[in-house]
């Protein structure tokens, strides 16, 4: 423990903007799960995929003391979700006993490595998407009436028939329908927009992070 | 059938509208029988590849769940990652929570720890003379208050002994992170057994009343004694420095820094002269309380070392500064830094020497004088480096005291102020001696020179220009020679002496202070709660800034006294000539190259081995 008492101070001392405490704390909400579930999915028992998480969040929670924040470098966001991106694609790695890029490696390392591209990282690509899309889903689900919420969840993705949903909810198919689009137009919406905050392209972020507020195509 | 098709602009205005789907019914008419168009208002949410991840991953919510008790868990772990920026107002600067402390003394205890309000943490008595009971403590009364909360007098039923009982104050006791430092620092601070500390002998700290039970020490604090008294007279105050230093010293060994040493934080034993250091550490844990709740936490600022209110990293030479301050206090009746604001409290204990305790008080020993002034040093490096040699000087300092025909006056201790007298003295002596040496070489080289041409280098004091290759000691001329054995005497004598760690000294404390000027003035000025508090506020800001400034340009004139005195000596040891030896860039050597060359281990420069100088 004694890692995460020194990490403390030096965070919130760093984290003085409250845009990049807000980062963090969503940073927190979205890496944890997904970080657990990776090391779950990879066959360790509960509390060393905790233990596999704390560790992570460590280690990304220090490389906030480098942080620099120059417009040029991109976000925070960008940043920490990189650094996150290559910690746990070093551990897959060196899980599945492939040539590592470096588990020990110092967070310039970690925020320089060339995204790799391999087994290891597609999977944890797949995952950080399926984590990005839950976590979107959670935040859309509240703006919505439930049976809006319900048009939506049981005709996509449990994939039952308009008109079998349009009777259980009580409303008419074409009420249906209308609900199913626009929760889903809010679902892209969250989720570009969180993956637009994390792009290590700077351009993208900004050009994202205002204007998306409503989808027009 | 019905032809006519929505635009695309229709359909995306329906996809942004919030309202019940109820109102839409003409669209909803529509798209019950228009495929067309049911497929267009899909693609128009999102494309197809959309539909199909939202499926894909949004089918895996059961699977992905994760347990509720994990969940748990890593939200605890969060709060450790995440905590006070966002959770709780930022932590006060310490010179701004000080200030505040002293302008808003105490407002909340005085409501909440009036005559009988603090009575309703108590549980009813089971004697009918006691005010009430904290578990096994019978409570007989209030002994006093401070900023950690209230003291009462209890008496323990099972042990049969009368203690001391500190009960959190309860915008403290509220706090979790104050609560659980509170209990850790008592804790650590009950691991301190000695003579001169306070012993704790129970901690606890549950939420609703937490408390430490302390010995009853039965007498005065040092601040009553002297307020009632006046100031002590030297024996006494180099019993009582002794003792607290001691106290220190034990709790020092175990990393543990009390942080408010203040008079008013050493009971003196009635009848008996022992005197006995009491919260330990404690200071610390109303660090974490937020300012606008607790009002009052360390209570005053005098006795604050001047690294408390910029560094957060303290170690145990904080503990004597603030001993200093409290000699200081024992010997004069005052407090060494005095202002009648907080604020110029503090700026006078950052930038201002204390006037001499001997000014105040002229019977007090020169010898006490500087071991207070010692204490009150700036610089942690300048003070005493630990509690205990402290106490060894005073030890020593007793015993000349009792016995001035036997026992050896201790070594008087030097505080900056004398330190730089003497090293000025001796820099004059060092300086003339310099010019006069140089002018009496200039000569025998010279007269060297023509008779010995080859070993006149060597034999002006065994500088490595001996080890400096074939060309060079071929090429020794006049001009060369002269240069090189002046330049190679100069370090020599001064590299003993503080003339160069004198000039890097006040470079450094230069930028510290500077440093320091900008740490304090963003802290000062932004936070609304001290604009509001009063216009004085700002007259101190300017205070503080002028007499910074004044205090930077003595600095700064005093450096360059130095540095012009530097120069000439340069100038009248050292006339570089166009003809001197071969740097490797061509350029005119100065002495500063000298210097480092001949600092450098003989072999980096030295091309021929076999005569390596043997002066190092």
């Amino acid at each position: 423990m004694s890692d995460l008492s020194t990490t403390r101070p030096s965070l919130i001392l760093r984290l003085r903007h409250p845009d990049d405490a807000t980062a963090w704390q969503e940073f927190v909400e979205i890496y944890q799960p997904l970080v657990f579930r990776i090391a779950k999915a990879k066959g360790l028992q509960n509390a060393d995929a905790l233990d596999m998480t704390q560790e992570v969040l460590v280690r990304v929670s220090r490389a906030v003391n480098e942080w620099d924040p120059d417009p040029d470098r991109g976000t925070f966001r960008g940043w920490i979700s990189q650094i996150a991106r290559n910690l746990v694609i070093d551990y897959l790695r060196a899980k599945n006993n492939r040539p590592q890029t470096g588990n020990d490696s110092t967070i310039r390392q970690l925020i320089e490595q060339v995204p790799v591209d391999c087994a290891e990282s597609q999977f944890y690509d797949l995952e950080h998407e399926r984590q990005v899309f839950l976590w979107a889903s959670e935040r859309v689900k509240n703006q919505f009436q439930p049976s809006t919420w319900e048009a939506f969840w049981r005709t996509s993705v449990q994939q039952h028939s308009v008109e079998r949903v349009a009777a259980e909810l009580l409303l008419t198919p074409g009420a249906i329908y209308i609900a199913r689009s626009r929760v889903m137009a809010r679902l892209k919406q969250t989720v570009l927009q969180f993956a637009s905050s994390e792009s290590h392209d700077p351009t993208v972020a900004s050009r994202h992070s205002g204007s998306i507020n409503r989808n027009k195509p | 059938m019905n032809v006519k098709h929505y635009h695309d602009f229709e359909l995306s205005n329906f996809l942004l509208d919030d309202s019940p789907p109820a109102n839409d019914s003409a669209l909803q008419q529509h798209l019950e029988n228009c495929v067309v168009c049911q497929q267009q208002f899909a693609e128009l949410a999102a494309a197809e590849v959309w539909w199909t991840k939202a499926a894909t991953h949004l089918s895996t919510m059961e699977q992905a769940k994760i347990p509720a008790d994990i969940i748990a868990q890593l939200s605890n772990s969060a709060a450790i990652f995440v905590p006070s920026s966002l959770a709780r107002p930022s932590k006060p600067h310490p010179i701004q929570r000080a200030a505040l402390d002293c302008e808003n003394r105490r407002p909340s205890l005085a409501t909440s720890t009036s005559d009988t309000a603090w009575q309703h943490i108590l549980d009813p008595p089971t004697h009918p003379e006691m005010l009430g009971r904290i578990d096994q403590f019978e409570i007989e009364g209030k002994i006093g208050s401070g900023g950690m909360g209230i003291v009462l007098k209890g008496f323990d039923r099972n042990l049969n002994r009368a203690v001391a009982i500190k009960v959190l104050a309860p915008h403290l006791a509220s706090n979790g992170t104050a609560r659980q430092r509170f209990a850790r620092e008592a804790q650590a601070a009950a691991a301190v057994v000695h003579p001169n500390v306070v012993p704790i002998y129970a901690v606890k700290s549950c939420e609703t009343r937490p408390y430490i039970v302390m010995q009853l020490v039965s007498g005065h604090s040092l601040q009553t004694l002297v307020q009632e008294k006046g100031p002590l007279n030297v024996k006494e105050i180099v019993r009582i420095g002794i003792q607290v230093a001691d106290g220190l010293a034990a709790a020092h060994q175990q990393g543990l820094i009390h942080r408010d040493i203040k008079p008013a934080n050493i009971l003196i034993e009635q009848d008996v002269s022992r005197v006995m250091i009491t919260d330990f550490g404690l200071a610390r844990a109303t660090d974490d309380a937020g300012i606008t709740q607790s009002g009052w936490i360390t209570g005053t600022p005098h006795y604050m070392s001047p690294e408390q209110s910029s560094v957060e990293n303290l170690d145990c030479r904080t503990d004597l500064f603030s001993l200093g301050g409290l000699l200081y206090f024992l010997a004069t009746g005052r407090e060494p830094f005095r202002g009648e604001k907080p604020f110029a409290v503090i700026q006078k204990i950052i930038t201002e020497p204390p006037i001499s305790p001997r000014e105040l008080n002229s019977d007090l020993p020169a010898m006490i004088s500087d071991v207070i002034e010692r204490l009150l040093e700036k610089k942690p490096d300048d003070r005493f480096q630990s509690a205990s040699a402290v106490r060894q000087w005073l030890e020593n300092y007793l015993a000349y005291l009792q016995q001035p025909m036997s026992v050896p006056r201790p070594q008087r201790v030097l505080t900056r102020r004398r330190r730089r007298n003497r090293n000025w003295k001796l820099t004059s002596i060092v300086g003339s001696a310099v010019m006069l040496a140089t002018a009496a070489i200039w000569f025998r080289v010279s007269a060297l020179n023509v008779e010995y041409p080859n070993s006149a280098s060597v034999l002006a004091f065994g500088s490595n220009s001996a080890g400096r290759g074939p060309e060079s000691s071929n090429s020794l001329n006049s001009g060369a020679s002269e240069f090189e054995s002046s330049s190679a005497f100069l370090p020599g004598l001064f590299e003993d002496e503080t003339y160069f760690r004198e000039v890097e000294d006040l470079d450094r404390q230069i930028s510290n202070l500077e440093q320091r000027v900008q740490e304090s003035v963003p802290f000062a000025i932004p936070n609304p709660v001290v604009i509001e508090s009063s216009d004085q506020v700002f007259g101190e800001i300017q205070d503080l800034q002028s007499i910074t400034t004044r205090w930077l340009e003595e600095e700064s004139l005093e450096h360059d006294r130095l540095q012009r005195l530097l120069d000439a000596q340069r100038d009248q040891g050292i006339q570089p000539e166009d003809d001197v030896p071969d740097t490797s860039d061509g350029q005119t050597p100065n002495a500063a190259d000298f210097v480092a060359e001949w600092r450098k281990p003989s072999g980096a420069s030295s091309e021929d081995p076999t005569r390596t100088s043997g002066f190092e």
